[in-house]
């Protein structure tokens, strides 16, 4: 007859704590989103920095392997234009997000009626490279690994225009829209090109233009690559060629900007690709101080949870003393009552924690397209996790409480005082 | 108050937050614990600008600014504009040597070898030194000890290569010296040929036009591959902060007002009890008020002594920096705790008056 009793008693008390029981849900859930978003930023955050860092320009330059004798006459190498597309086929395809070729040249200028010798260098602007092996494309050009190119005028997009840095234009006496004689060609000038590099002082135009005009089908004087890559650290310092086997696949399989330039020299036939240090040295830097201070956030937000969980905590054993008391009195034993009162805890927790998770969905995506206009991967894997948490904090904040008020005399309690 | 009310009240107070110390200590730890939070997080927001700016310092110059006849002077004048990080110029010369035309360039050497560039050999270190770029190694068959003989604009000179420098960019092909032996070199008395300027992120234009008023006819161009990628990193990062900030604000504010204002809502029975003793709801109200206020502050000094020294292991352990401290922290974190016990407690303050003393006597 009691264990009727009790059990009603118990019903009771959860149906009449209903408020007071989603007043606990959403404390849990508060704090897991929060812990779940900042941990989701955190896995991600390096993937996204490193994407921004890309703006910065090209990390890898490919030339030419010139040696020995070939070098002190300066015999004129190039590489070859149709390696171009292999460059998506390496270990590391994924991690390149921008591929430019250059074609280096000099030629006679006619304008405004002065003739003078320039600079010239034939690129691409935009092209979509076809991907071996797979459907779609990549985009390739000058606007991937030089995103800060400004143009006074337009881009080029039909045959017969150029683009004339403002430098040059200043000294020769050009504007665009005019029409200018390029080794006897005329070409109209479609834009001015400012960056404050070196590209100012020179005549841009498209590659396969240049080629055929120097009768150069097919040759390039660079590649300029832009690719995400791994900070440096001491192992990736190291010569390759000092490593074992196993130490150089595991250099091979990070994705250093050393070992990126490395299957990209494979590649291109004749080439010596580097990485272009300030570049690449800086923003390994970069990453791993960022890197550090995501840690750290991460860390901030299992201290919210704590504090938005401690709000469960507190909330929920208040009133519950008269409650235990009469669970006694009626015969209850202690065990059945902490059962009783840890299912509850469980229960809370399972539930805030599903529903903190569903919000930090949201809280990382936000964050993650306010920021970086691209949402943070959600991962599965951190459902468990936030929930596990969830529920042994919630665990844990029942557990001394109950135990406590478990052990007090009921009479005390009944009456209502402490 | 008359005076002997006062000091009742104030005995009051603080028999009764030491009577409740399990309560008082645990919605103290969550004032501190929230404060602590937003200490940290506001401090280290607000100092990332200039954490990472210091590391973009590495990828160099913003602005260049050229002219025929700059003196060492205008060097100095350009970097006591305000909001420039750095300015450092350097003396050009065109030399032949191995009978091709070669770049030399003179400029500080330590600054070239903290670019992050990779070098071999030594720095240049005696008049007559010079670091070759790395594509020059073949080009003119140098190796780090040779002397390589120059010849420029009729004057002749040997000069000795200690090592080699490689960036990657067309200052490969480059020969690195000091300015002094740039300027013999080429024949220049004094003066540079041009002067590369580093300015704080999001300042690069209005340094650019201070520059172009301090030296009429001067070409200033902004090294924009640098001035506009830093800008929109420092500003996403500092986005990110701030937005992760503010959800940690949100959970505390939480946090908080449970522990104070559930502490509130179990005391009715005092409430009951003040009022049979004749207290009005006002005196009632000023008491607990006044206990939160105590608790907030003592929170937000907790806190502030927490988040001081994380904030600068942090600080340490990501930047190799200490924070810089304001003295504004502490009292921007005593406020906050008022504030945030202050809020917590408003609502369960008002529930909490609302009621019947006999009631409550009763123990219902």
């Amino acid at each position: 007859m009691n264990r009727i009793v009790l059990l009603r008693v118990m019903r009771k008390s959860f149906l009449n704590r209903k408020r007071a029981a989603v007043l606990r849900v959403i404390s849990v859930a508060a704090g897991t989103a929060v812990a779940a978003s900042l941990l989701a930023i955190s896995l991600d955050i390096s993937g996204k920095v490193s994407a921004e860092l890309r703006a910065f320009g090209a990390n890898i330059v490919i030339d030419p392997k010139v040696e020995g004798l070939a070098g002190v006459i300066e015999e004129k190498r190039t590489l070859r234009e149709e390696d171009l597309a292999k460059a998506k086929t390496i270990f590391w395809r994924h991690n390149i997000r921008g591929l430019t070729p250059f074609l280096f040249a000099r030629g006679d200028v006619a304008a405004a009626g002065a003739r003078s010798r320039v600079d010239i260098v034939g690129t691409w602007y935009e092209k979509y490279l076809p991907l071996p092996g797979e459907a779609g494309t990549f985009r390739a050009g000058v606007k991937t690994v030089a995103p800060w190119w400004t143009i006074e005028g337009a881009w080029p997009d039909t045959g017969g225009e150029v683009l004339v840095g403002v430098s040059l234009a200043e000294k020769i006496g050009m504007s665009r829209g005019e029409t200018l004689l390029l080794d006897g060609r005329v070409f109209r000038v479609a834009g001015l090109l400012a960056t404050g590099g070196a590209e100012d002082d020179r005549i841009v135009m498209d590659l396969t233009e240049l080629q055929e005009i120097r009768g150069q089908a097919g040759e390039i004087s660079k590649v300029l690559v832009s690719a995400l890559a791994t900070p440096m650290d001491d192992f990736a310092a190291r010569d390759p060629e000092t490593m074992s086997p196993a130490e150089k696949e595991k250099w091979y399989c990070t994705a250093y900007v050393t070992s990126i330039a490395r299957q990209l020299e494979g590649v291109f036939e004749g080439s010596s690709a580097r990485p272009i240090w300030p570049i690449a040295a800086t923003e390994g830097r970069l990453l791993e101080r960022l890197q550090l201070l995501i840690y750290f956030l991460a860390l901030a937000a299992l201290a919210a949870s704590v504090l938005g969980v401690s709000a469960a905590w507190v909330t929920s054993l208040l009133h519950r003393a008269g409650e235990i008391a009469l669970m006694k009195a009626v015969g209850g034993a202690r065990s059945e009552i902490m059962a009783f009162f840890l299912a509850e805890g469980l229960a809370v927790g399972l539930a805030g924690g599903l529903l903190g998770f569903a919000a930090s969905l949201f809280i990382s995506s936000y964050i993650g397209l306010q920021v970086f206009e691209s949402g943070f991967a959600q991962r599965a894997a951190l459902l468990p996790v936030a929930v596990g948490c969830a529920v042994l904090v919630s665990l844990a904040g029942t557990f001394l409480p109950v135990l406590r008020a478990v052990r007090a005399r009921p009479a005390g309690a009944l009456r209502g005082g402490a | 108050m008359r005076r002997r009310g006062r000091r009742a009240f104030l005995r009051f107070l603080a028999r009764s937050l030491a009577v409740r110390k399990g309560r008082t200590a645990l919605a103290w730890a969550s004032v501190s614990l929230a404060v602590g939070l937003l200490a940290v997080m506001t401090q280290i927001t607000l100092g990332i600008r200039e954490k990472l700016g210091a590391e973009l310092r590495a990828y160099g110059a913003n602005i260049i600014v050229a002219r025929e006849n700059l003196s060492d002077g205008s060097v100095a004048a350009i970097r006591a504009i305000p909001d420039v990080e750095e300015a450092d110029g350097q003396v050009y010369a065109r030399l032949r040597a191995g009978g091709r035309g070669v770049e030399a360039v003179g400029l500080d050497l330590q600054l070239l070898a903290a670019g992050g560039a990779l070098i071999e050999g030594r720095l240049p270190a005696a008049p007559g030194e010079v670091l070759a770029g790395s594509r020059l190694r073949e080009a003119l068959d140098l190796t780090a000890g040779r002397v390589v003989a120059v010849e420029c604009g009729g004057r002749r000179a040997r000069l000795l290569v200690t090592g080699f420098i490689e960036r990657g960019g067309e200052e490969d092909r480059a020969l690195f010296l000091s300015p002094a032996n740039a300027r013999s070199l080429a024949g220049r008395p004094a003066g540079v040929s041009a002067v590369l300027v580093r300015a704080r992120p999001g300042e690069v234009e209005a340094v650019g036009a201070r520059i172009r008023a301090i030296l009429p006819g001067a070409s200033v161009k902004t090294l924009r591959q640098v001035a506009g990628a830093e800008e929109n990193l420092l500003r996403k990062i500092r986005l990110l902060l701030l937005l992760a900030t503010a959800a940690v604000l949100l959970v505390s504010a939480l946090g908080v007002a449970s522990s104070v204002g559930a502490s509130l809502l179990e005391r009715r029975v005092e409430v009951g009890l003040m009022m049979a003793m004749g207290a009005t709801r006002r005196e009632i109200a000023r008491f607990f008020r006044a206990e939160a206020a105590l608790v907030g502050l003592a929170g937000g000094l907790g806190g502030f002594l927490i988040a001081g020294p994380v904030a600068d292991a942090i600080s340490r352990a990501a930047f190799e920096t200490d924070l810089a401290s304001s003295p504004l922290v502490l009292p921007a974190s005593l406020a906050a705790g008022l504030a945030l016990s202050t809020f917590a407690s408003l609502l369960p303050l008002q529930k909490g008056l609302a009621v019947d003393p006999a009631a409550v006597l009763r123990g219902e």
